[in-house]
């Protein structure tokens, strides 16, 4: 008779390799040597995730997540993007039980996911065309849900909210932030450096984040890393944020930090690289905004002259003609607003660029819609364009195209020993791309993924169409040019935002 | 043209013999190895039982003979083929599993190896917790008390 001990190590991991985690984790618990043998499994970051489609919120979770925990994987943290016709408290809650309460998970709403991890699970449940054109845009996607479960070993996570106080005036607690950022920083990376490696933010649909996200940019290392999605709904039921006393205190904005942690022998480290593709572009002159009246606290319209000259000027005609001009039809017309904020502590003020869509007008006047627009303001037009946006996501292509993997040498090549190049390894991507975009504006899904669908095929990589993706230009390497940019947290409103994950094994752990 | 297949003898550990075609001994890569250098019409497996080989043999033929039928490997031949696989592994005892795994590793059929540790993984999947696995596989803790709450406290996100 046989048994379990004539195994071998070797074939020990083949078998857990194969354990969806829950009953991995079962496994992990067994002995020494099975638990050694699932840190060896684990051993790199990775993520995965799980698309469903299901019309009914319980099945779509359940089924979203057993994709996702269908290999050996730890919750780190886990992102759930959800259709908006689905109760997202309800799916929250749901997904929070399955996940472990300790895990940090943000259910967020979506107006269209992709999910590459699938393609090769379950494509033929996903009734979509062809392989590479995973992406749902169409309003059946307002059903659904997306999630996305991390392994990081080397950093540590932690939920930082965003708060205002409820006085009168409403106080962003811009500084509280950025410290809690810091101490946790600090706390976990076991030295002086207070920049954590990212952050992923996700903004309330009640706030404009813009001038405190300015605020945050000057404040915060750009060595750090920021995306995310600045207004939406979103749900996060993590200590951090259930605690807070909401007679006092309205949270505008959760912010997932990634710090590195340096406390614990890590065999990687973990990078973050972002990429934006933007959409639009000026048109018209700079125009200066002369009266302003707000309509039902959503819409405003505006009176403007054309900088250096008397008058108003003639709105309709304006428009007319830049429509006469813009060749590239349908396109979205958008004001860009300059605005300046003050921080607190009465630092340097830091400008940035607001910008609402122009929905209508009339004679001299036009309207955009939102709010915070000031006599006195300087605004530009702009307006989407398919040539930029096509141009710039292959900028992006560009841009990530060093972390590929060179292919394998050939018979003839030089003998490198593999192992011995430490190269920076891509596992994951998250894609926040603007519901303007997408399937119905390029009439593909491709444009919007191809900077990591085409670069990193296979990688596990989840995107969402929202309302306000969000993303900070990075610290350019090397080989970049530097760009100046007034705001460099880049709040344009036609932006596909990538995210690409990457790590690389420690010096101490080279072969 | 030779129309006729080049068979081959294995002779297991017990020395029960299988003749079996030369393209089925070509599935594992250590008896294409074997075959290639040494040109005997005859070979012994020392390592392996009648029982296992004739499991192994059966596997091999099997896999061949979809491949070389199918000539593209079509889809309905690669689920008739999984069908097949299941129902092999199906009834099959651990202890069985445990020297097809064996067999598989040391004659280096990687198909077959995927196969039997997929069983493996199936059968501790179906169980409810790490207690359960040790049962179904007959493993000993070597963990104490501390140490056990420890890894358990360290996985408990899986445990409801």
């Amino acid at each position: 008779m046989s048994n379990f001990y004539s195994v071998s190590d070797d074939i020990l991991t083949n078998i857990m390799s194969r354990l969806p985690a829950k009953p991995f984790a079962a496994a992990a618990c067994v002995s020494h040597l099975w638990n050694r043998v699932s840190d060896r499994i684990l051993s790199r970051p990775r993520l995965t995730s799980g698309l469903s489609l299901a019309e009914s919120p319980e099945i779509a979770v359940d089924e979203a997540l057993e994709m996702a925990l269908s290999k050996p994987i730890r919750p780190h943290f886990a992102i759930a993007f959800v259709g908006l016709h689905f109760p997202i408290e309800e799916i929250h809650n749901r997904i929070a039980s399955k996940i472990g309460a300790n895990t940090i998970l943000i259910t967020t709403a979506s107006l269209g996911t992709i999910d590459a991890d699938s393609i090769t699970n379950e494509l033929d449940e996903m009734k979509w065309e062809d392989d590479e054109d995973a992406v749902v845009t169409d309003d059946d996607m307002y059903l659904g849900v997306t999630v996305v479960i991390g392994f990081v070993p080397g950093l540590k996570i932690n939920v930082i909210p965003l708060l205002h106080t409820k006085t009168d005036p409403q106080v962003p607690m811009i500084d509280e932030f950025i410290s809690d950022v810091r101490d946790f920083t600090v706390l976990v990376s076991g030295n002086t450096n207070p920049d954590p490696v990212g952050i992923m933010l996700f903004g309330d649909h009640c706030s404009d984040l813009k001038p405190i996200l300015a605020e945050i940019d000057s404040k915060i290392s750009r060595e750090t890393v920021m995306i995310g999605d600045a207004h939406n709904y979103f749900v996060c039921t993590n200590a951090e944020v259930d605690n807070i006393d909401t007679r006092f205190y309205t949270v505008d904005a959760v912010a997932l930090v990634f710090a590195r942690d340096n406390l614990n022998n890590n065999e990687v480290e973990i990078k973050f690289h972002v990429g934006i593709s933007s959409g639009i572009i000026p048109i018209g002159p700079k125009i200066e905004i002369l009266d302003v009246s707000v309509h039902e606290e959503k819409t405003t319209w505006l009176i403007a002259r054309t900088q250096g000259e008397v008058w108003p000027l003639d709105a309709y005609n304006l428009i007319l003609s830049l429509h006469s001009l813009i060749t590239d039809k349908p396109y979205f017309l958008y004001i860009g607003v300059t605005k300046e904020t003050e921080p607190l502590d009465g630092g340097p003020s830091i400008k940035f660029t607001e910008f609402y869509e122009v929905i209508g007008t009339q004679q001299i006047m036009f309207s955009v819609a939102g709010t915070g627009i000031n006599p006195g303001d300087i605004c530009m037009f702009y307006h989407s364009d398919m040539d930029t946006a096509i141009a710039s996501s292959n900028d992006v292509y560009n841009r990530f195209h060093h972390l590929v993997e060179p292919p394998p040498r050939g018979a003839y090549g030089q003998l490198v020993s593999s192992s011995r190049t430490n190269r920076e390894k891509v596992f994951g991507g998250f894609m926040f791309a603007s519901s303007n975009r997408g399937d119905k504006y390029f009439g593909n899904s491709i444009t919007d993924c191809m900077p990591f669908y085409e670069n990193f095929p296979g990688v596990p990589f989840t995107g969402t169409f929202c309302f306000e993706p969000i993303g900070r230009s990075p610290v350019l390497d090397e080989e970049d040019e530097w760009q100046s940019d007034e705001n460099r947290f880049n709040m344009q409103p036609f932006n596909t935002v990538h995210l690409v994950m990457s790590y690389k094994k420690t010096s101490m752990n080279l072969d | 043209m030779e129309n006729e297949k080049k068979m081959i003898t294995l002779k297991s550990s017990d020395d029960v013999t299988f003749e079996v075609e030369e393209a089925v001994v070509l599935e594992s890569q250590f008896l294409s190895h074997l075959v290639q250098d040494c040109p005997a019409p005859e070979h012994k497996i020392k390592e392996v039982t009648g029982k296992i080989l004739s499991k192994v043999v059966e596997y091999c033929e099997k896999h061949v003979v979809v491949v070389v039928d199918g000539g593209d490997s079509s889809s309905s031949s690669g689920d008739d083929l999984k069908k097949w696989d299941d129902k092999f592994i199906k009834e099959m005892d651990l202890s069985t599993v445990y020297d097809l795994i064996a067999a598989a590793n040391y004659l280096n059929i990687q198909a077959l190896l995927d196969l039997m540790c997929q069983r493996v993984a199936d059968v501790i999947t179906a169980c409810k917790d790490h207690k359960e696995i040790r049962e179904t596989l007959g493993i000993v803790s070597d963990y104490t008390a501390e140490e056990e709450a420890e890894v358990l406290k360290e996985n408990e996100w899986a445990f409801d």
